[in-house]
């Protein structure tokens, strides 16, 4: 059995619970919460009770409860769910890189993944899975039940990074599967042409999809901190490999570095999509938090 | 290239050393599985070029370093073109300046003493069986032929002594030409050094090309020589000397007044006021002493005129005596020697052609050729005057008596109108002419004047032919005057004073004339255009041909007071022509003769320096380090020795078998004592003329020798690229390393 505190430390379990992810644009789909729906009138099934919070409407209180508990609840229903949101995971062999004493991107990755599932399945929104090396190896399409935040866990958990990673070619495969508007967030180190991989977004963002790209990258792949001659084997193709002293390579590996960063970021823009840099020697959640008070105030 | 170390070399293999490391630390390396391969190779793309080229400068730096290290220590050194000859046996010609001016007193000891230490040394770093001459640039050789043992030849360099005559460089170099056309610069490296004080006297600029032919001559004969001039010396003007004396020429006779003055130079920049001049006869002073005044540059004949030094000499023989000024740092021109001959007899053979019986009795009766003669010469005999000697012994004879054993220890024979001679007396007429006799022929109405053409003149006895019998007597002036041509002739130089020569002479013969080159000197000519006195060197001897006779049957006048002083003067010269010549330049043979009687007998030659000359070293003629012993030779009727080592001036006293003792000097010729040399330019100037390295000390000559002959060392080159190498090295480093950060 999968627990999401395998996944989570406590103290970034407690701050999830204290994020609201704000939808940044309307969504299609029935909205009671939140998120507003352009669909209003359309009655749902009810699903369940949940606490109320600041900024619930008052005319969605269960006032018959309240009246035998003298405590409010929200009524919930089975299609109040407004945001249909895909956590695509990179699950390619550079992603299986992590420096010394710290997690490898792709477990970084699933743990940022699992955070964020969390986080929407608390507010009732349907998240959805796809794990990708040159190919799609796992699609799981959004749902909002507690259940399917545990099939999706274990998904990540069941991912192996390996293979060369496709990115543009995975975009491609990936959407005619997303019939419905919504939130596309990539955890990926986005190694690769980062031009083809614009256009690829680009089709995200012409459907309408709102995407983010949580870039997830090891301090190492920064800075280049290495001093001894050092053989850097391709961890996607086994016999690709260079020898070389990294004294005098440090400095041009950074300005590449640099490019390719400035370049990833230059697509972004263009295509409105926010690029969220993560670390894995910091906290995700503290990136996280950030991007979300960025998106809040941006509604 | 070699190297003097080159074990060391071994060191270069450290060469290797930065690949070693490159390589170690390249298999040294760790592998990291690593996912932005596209960095990596995007990196890649860019810096490999850059990259690849500072590192390979900085490889390449980090090579050379060791290498040129290793280099460094094991001091390589580049010969070229000498690397062919260095260390290869070798030819050396040492042309030495050996003249007096090379004894000058500096600072740094005497400028031969210079070039005798580097001589030492040039031929102490030649190879084991190279050979070696020495040419003394005064004249003559040090070896027959040269020597390949260098251990005695530093030995008599270090021997050598200077204080010669003038150097001579035309001679030195003839002397390398010589050496070469013999064949004995056989060792394959050759090389001619001139060791020498650059007088200027010594490298005259009308010289220079004689030089230069003699050296291109040896080119062209594809004798490769390497030329060096060495200067020494610092090179002082500063300088005195006596450069002559006047004194007679003729020897002098017992209680004669010898009157001498000397001509002094100043050759310094300074005045010199109130200079000491000594004068010494036979090493002792003879006072008063004199001084003298004399500007720069100046020469002045001291004492005055009317006040000369003066001497009479008490005994017969051969006298020294010297005239000097000892006060500057060169001293062997300060003293001017002579040697005097004092004779109290000089022994006459008269062969008269048209004696009487008195005049053969040995009286006079003013009928014989000769009375006239022989009372000239021996005045007091004839007035029989009590206490008075003549300095003359005249003895007559018929030409008939005339034969070698008649010839005796006469000095001088006199033919006084000999018709003619048998063919022995004849041949041993010619041959006392050749051993060094002198005749004094008159001429007169007996004279067979084809005879002494055919057997005189023709053989070169004579000074010209006889032409013609000329009677001036029956003219409106029966006779002609003397028409003194030559009063600087010692033989007639008693004629520039107050006594005139008043002969009037009524017939002669004349002499066919020779106008170009003529075999005679002239020494008197009549005012009706004739010669009258002629003089021929025959060989050793000497002959004077009077055109008139010696009588008054020809020459009028006879008891005017020129004729005596006439006589006397002509049979005086005539018998010291016939005295070996006491007073020699540097070289010039002393040669003494002996009776027959001591020939095959000891005689031994010593050498005094003009400051060694005493009193008692004159009188004993004894210098135990310098004396040589000769045998008397046979010559003709007489013992002959010859020695030939007088390069150095100075006293050279010869002792026969009975303890007598003969004087000789050498002066060297003065122009050694002006010593200014050539200036730098115009020293530079002479060896690049004659192709020749030139250089100015003994270190200069030793460093660039060392180079020629061994090559130039550059460790100290290799020592500073090094460092510039270790510097670029590290500044190349960091400027890579900023790169890095």
């Amino acid at each position: 059995m999968v627990h999401l505190t395998d996944y989570l430390k406590p103290e970034e379990f407690k701050t999830l619970k204290s994020l609201e992810l704000m939808a940044k644009q309307v969504v299609e789909g029935m909205i009671t919460g939140q998120h507003r729906s352009p669909h209003k009138g359309f009655s749902t099934e009810f699903a369940q009770h949940r606490d109320y919070v600041p900024g619930d409407e008052i005319r969605r209180l269960d006032w018959k409860v309240y009246a035998k508990t003298d405590r409010y609840y929200i009524r919930e229903y089975e299609e109040e769910t407004n945001l249909r949101a895909l956590l695509v995971v990179d699950a390619s062999g550079s992603m299986d890189y992590g420096g010394e004493g710290r997690m490898t991107k792709h477990q970084y990755a699933i743990r940022l993944a699992a955070a964020l599932a969390y986080l929407l399945s608390t507010q009732r929104d349907s998240v959805g899975l796809a794990a990708f090396d040159d190919d799609l190896r796992a699609f799981i399409p959004p749902r909002s039940s507690t259940r399917h935040l545990r099939i999706l866990l274990q998904a990540m958990v069941d991912s192996t990074p390996g293979g060369e990673s496709d990115l543009p070619g995975v975009f491609h495969k990936l959407m005619p599967r997303l019939r419905r508007r919504g939130l596309v967030m990539i955890l990926s180190d986005c190694f690769g042409d980062v031009a083809a991989l614009g256009k690829a977004l680009s089709f995200f963002r012409s459907a309408n999809h709102e995407v983010l790209v949580f870039h997830v990258l090891d301090p190492d792949e920064i800075e280049f901190p290495f001093r001894d001659w050092t053989r850097f084997e391709s961890l996607e193709r086994t016999t690709h490999y260079r020898l070389l002293d990294p004294l005098q390579f440090r400095k041009d590996y950074i300005a590449s570095y640099e490019r390719y960063r400035q370049e990833l970021l230059d697509v972004c823009r263009r295509n409105r999509i926010d690029l969220i840099p993560l670390r894995t020697d910091k906290p995700f959640h503290e990136a996280l938090a950030a991007y979300l008070a960025r998106r809040h105030s941006a509604k | 290239m070699t190297f003097l170390n080159p074990i060391l070399l071994w060191g270069a293999a450290a060469v290797s050393i930065p690949v070693l490391i490159h390589l170690f630390n390249k298999n040294r390396h760790v592998t990291r599985r690593w996912g932005a391969m596209h960095l990596i190779e995007a990196t890649l793309r860019i810096q490999k070029r850059r990259m690849r080229l500072e590192n390979l400068l900085l490889m390449l730096l980090r090579c050379l370093i060791p290498l040129l290290l290793a280099l460094c220590l094991s001091r390589p050194v580049i010969t070229g073109v000498g690397a062919l000859w260095g260390n290869v046996e070798t030819s050396l010609v040492l042309l030495m300046d050996d003249s007096y001016s090379l004894e000058y007193e500096e600072a740094g000891g005497k400028p031969f003493h210079q070039a005798r230490a580097m001589g030492v040394a040039m031929v102490k770093e030649l190879k084991r069986n190279s050979d070696v001459q020495v040419v003394r640039l005064s004249g003559g050789r040090l070896y027959d032929s040269p020597r390949s043992n260098l251990n005695r030849v530093q030995k008599d360099l270090g021997e050598m002594e200077a204080g010669f005559g003038k150097a001579q460089l035309l001679h030195g170099f003839k002397e390398v030409t010589a050496l070469h056309q013999a064949g004995n610069l056989k060792n394959m490296r050759r090389e001619v050094v001139v060791l020498t004080d650059f007088q200027r006297v010594s490298w005259p600029s009308n010289e220079l090309s004689a030089l230069k032919a003699e050296a291109e001559g040896l080119k062209a004969k594809n004798a490769a020589i390497d030329w060096t001039l060495l200067a020494v010396g610092a090179g002082s003007r500063e300088n005195l000397c006596v450069e002559s004396l006047d004194y007679p020429s003729l020897p002098l006779a017992p209680q004669q007044t010898l009157r001498v003055r000397a001509a002094v130079r100043n050759w310094g920049t300074q005045e010199r006021r109130g200079l000491p001049i000594a004068f010494r006869v036979d090493g002792k002073v003879i006072p008063p002493g004199k001084t003298l005044d004399l500007g720069a540059g100046q020469m002045h004949k001291a004492p005055a005129e009317d006040d000369p030094f003066q001497h009479a000499f008490d005994t017969p023989g051969t006298h020294v005596i010297e005239v000097s000024v000892d006060q500057d740092s060169l001293k062997a021109d300060n003293t001017y020697l002579a040697s005097v001959d004092v004779w109290d007899h000089v022994p006459v053979l008269v062969v008269d052609g048209e004696s009487s019986a008195a005049s053969l009795r040995g009286q006079v009766d003013f009928k014989g050729e000769t009375d006239f003669l022989r009372i000239a010469l021996q005045p007091f005999r004839e007035v029989k005057l009590p206490g008075e000697k003549d300095l003359y012994d005249v003895r007559v004879i018929k030409p008939a008596d005339f034969s070698a054993q008649a010839i005796g220890d006469a000095r001088v024979i006199v033919l006084a109108n000999v018709a003619r001679l048998e063919a022995a007396p004849t041949d041993a007429l010619k041959q006392f002419i050749q051993q060094g006799g002198a005749a004094l022929i008159f001429l007169g109405d007996q004279v067979d004047k084809d005879w002494y053409n055919q057997h005189l003149a023709q053989a070169g006895y004579l000074p010209a032919p006889l032409k013609a019998l000329h009677d001036h007597s029956r003219e409106a002036v029966p006779f002609s005057r003397v028409a003194i041509k030559n009063l600087r002739h010692p033989a007639l130089d008693i004629f520039a004073g107050d006594t005139a020569l008043t002969a009037r002479i009524s017939q002669w013969y004349t002499l066919q004339e020779q106008p170009d080159n003529p075999p005679y000197t002239e020494l008197a000519r009549l005012e009706a255009g004739d010669l009258f006195l002629t003089e021929r060197v025959v060989a050793s001897g000497r002959v004077i041909l009077c055109a008139s006779t010696c009588d008054e049957e020809w020459m009028q006048g006879i008891l005017e007071p020129y004729y005596v002083p006439l006589m006397q003067q002509l049979v005086m010269y005539l018998a010291s022509s016939v005295a070996p010549v006491r007073n020699l330049s540097p070289g010039q043979p002393l040669v003494a003769w002996f009776p027959k009687a001591d020939i095959g007998k000891e005689v031994s030659v010593a050498y005094l320096r003009a400051d060694q000359v005493s009193e008692a070293s004159v009188r004993l003629g004894d210098n135990a380090a310098q004396t040589q012993s000769l045998m008397v030779a046979e010559q003709g009727q007489r013992g002959y020795v010859y020695f030939g080592a007088t390069q150095r001036p100075g006293l050279y006293v010869l002792r026969d078998g009975a303890g007598r003792l003969q004087h000789y000097t050498v002066n060297a010729n003065r122009e050694e004592s002006d010593l200014k040399p050539l200036d730098a330019k115009e020293q530079a100037h002479v060896a690049a003329s004659l192709e020749a390295r030139l250089v100015k000390s003994v270190d200069e000559y030793r460093q660039r020798d060392h180079k020629r002959r061994f090559g130039q060392e550059i460790w100290m080159g290799l020592l500073w690229a090094v460092l510039l190498f270790t510097f670029a090295e590290m500044m190349l480093q960091q400027w890579m390393s900023r790169k890095k950060a």
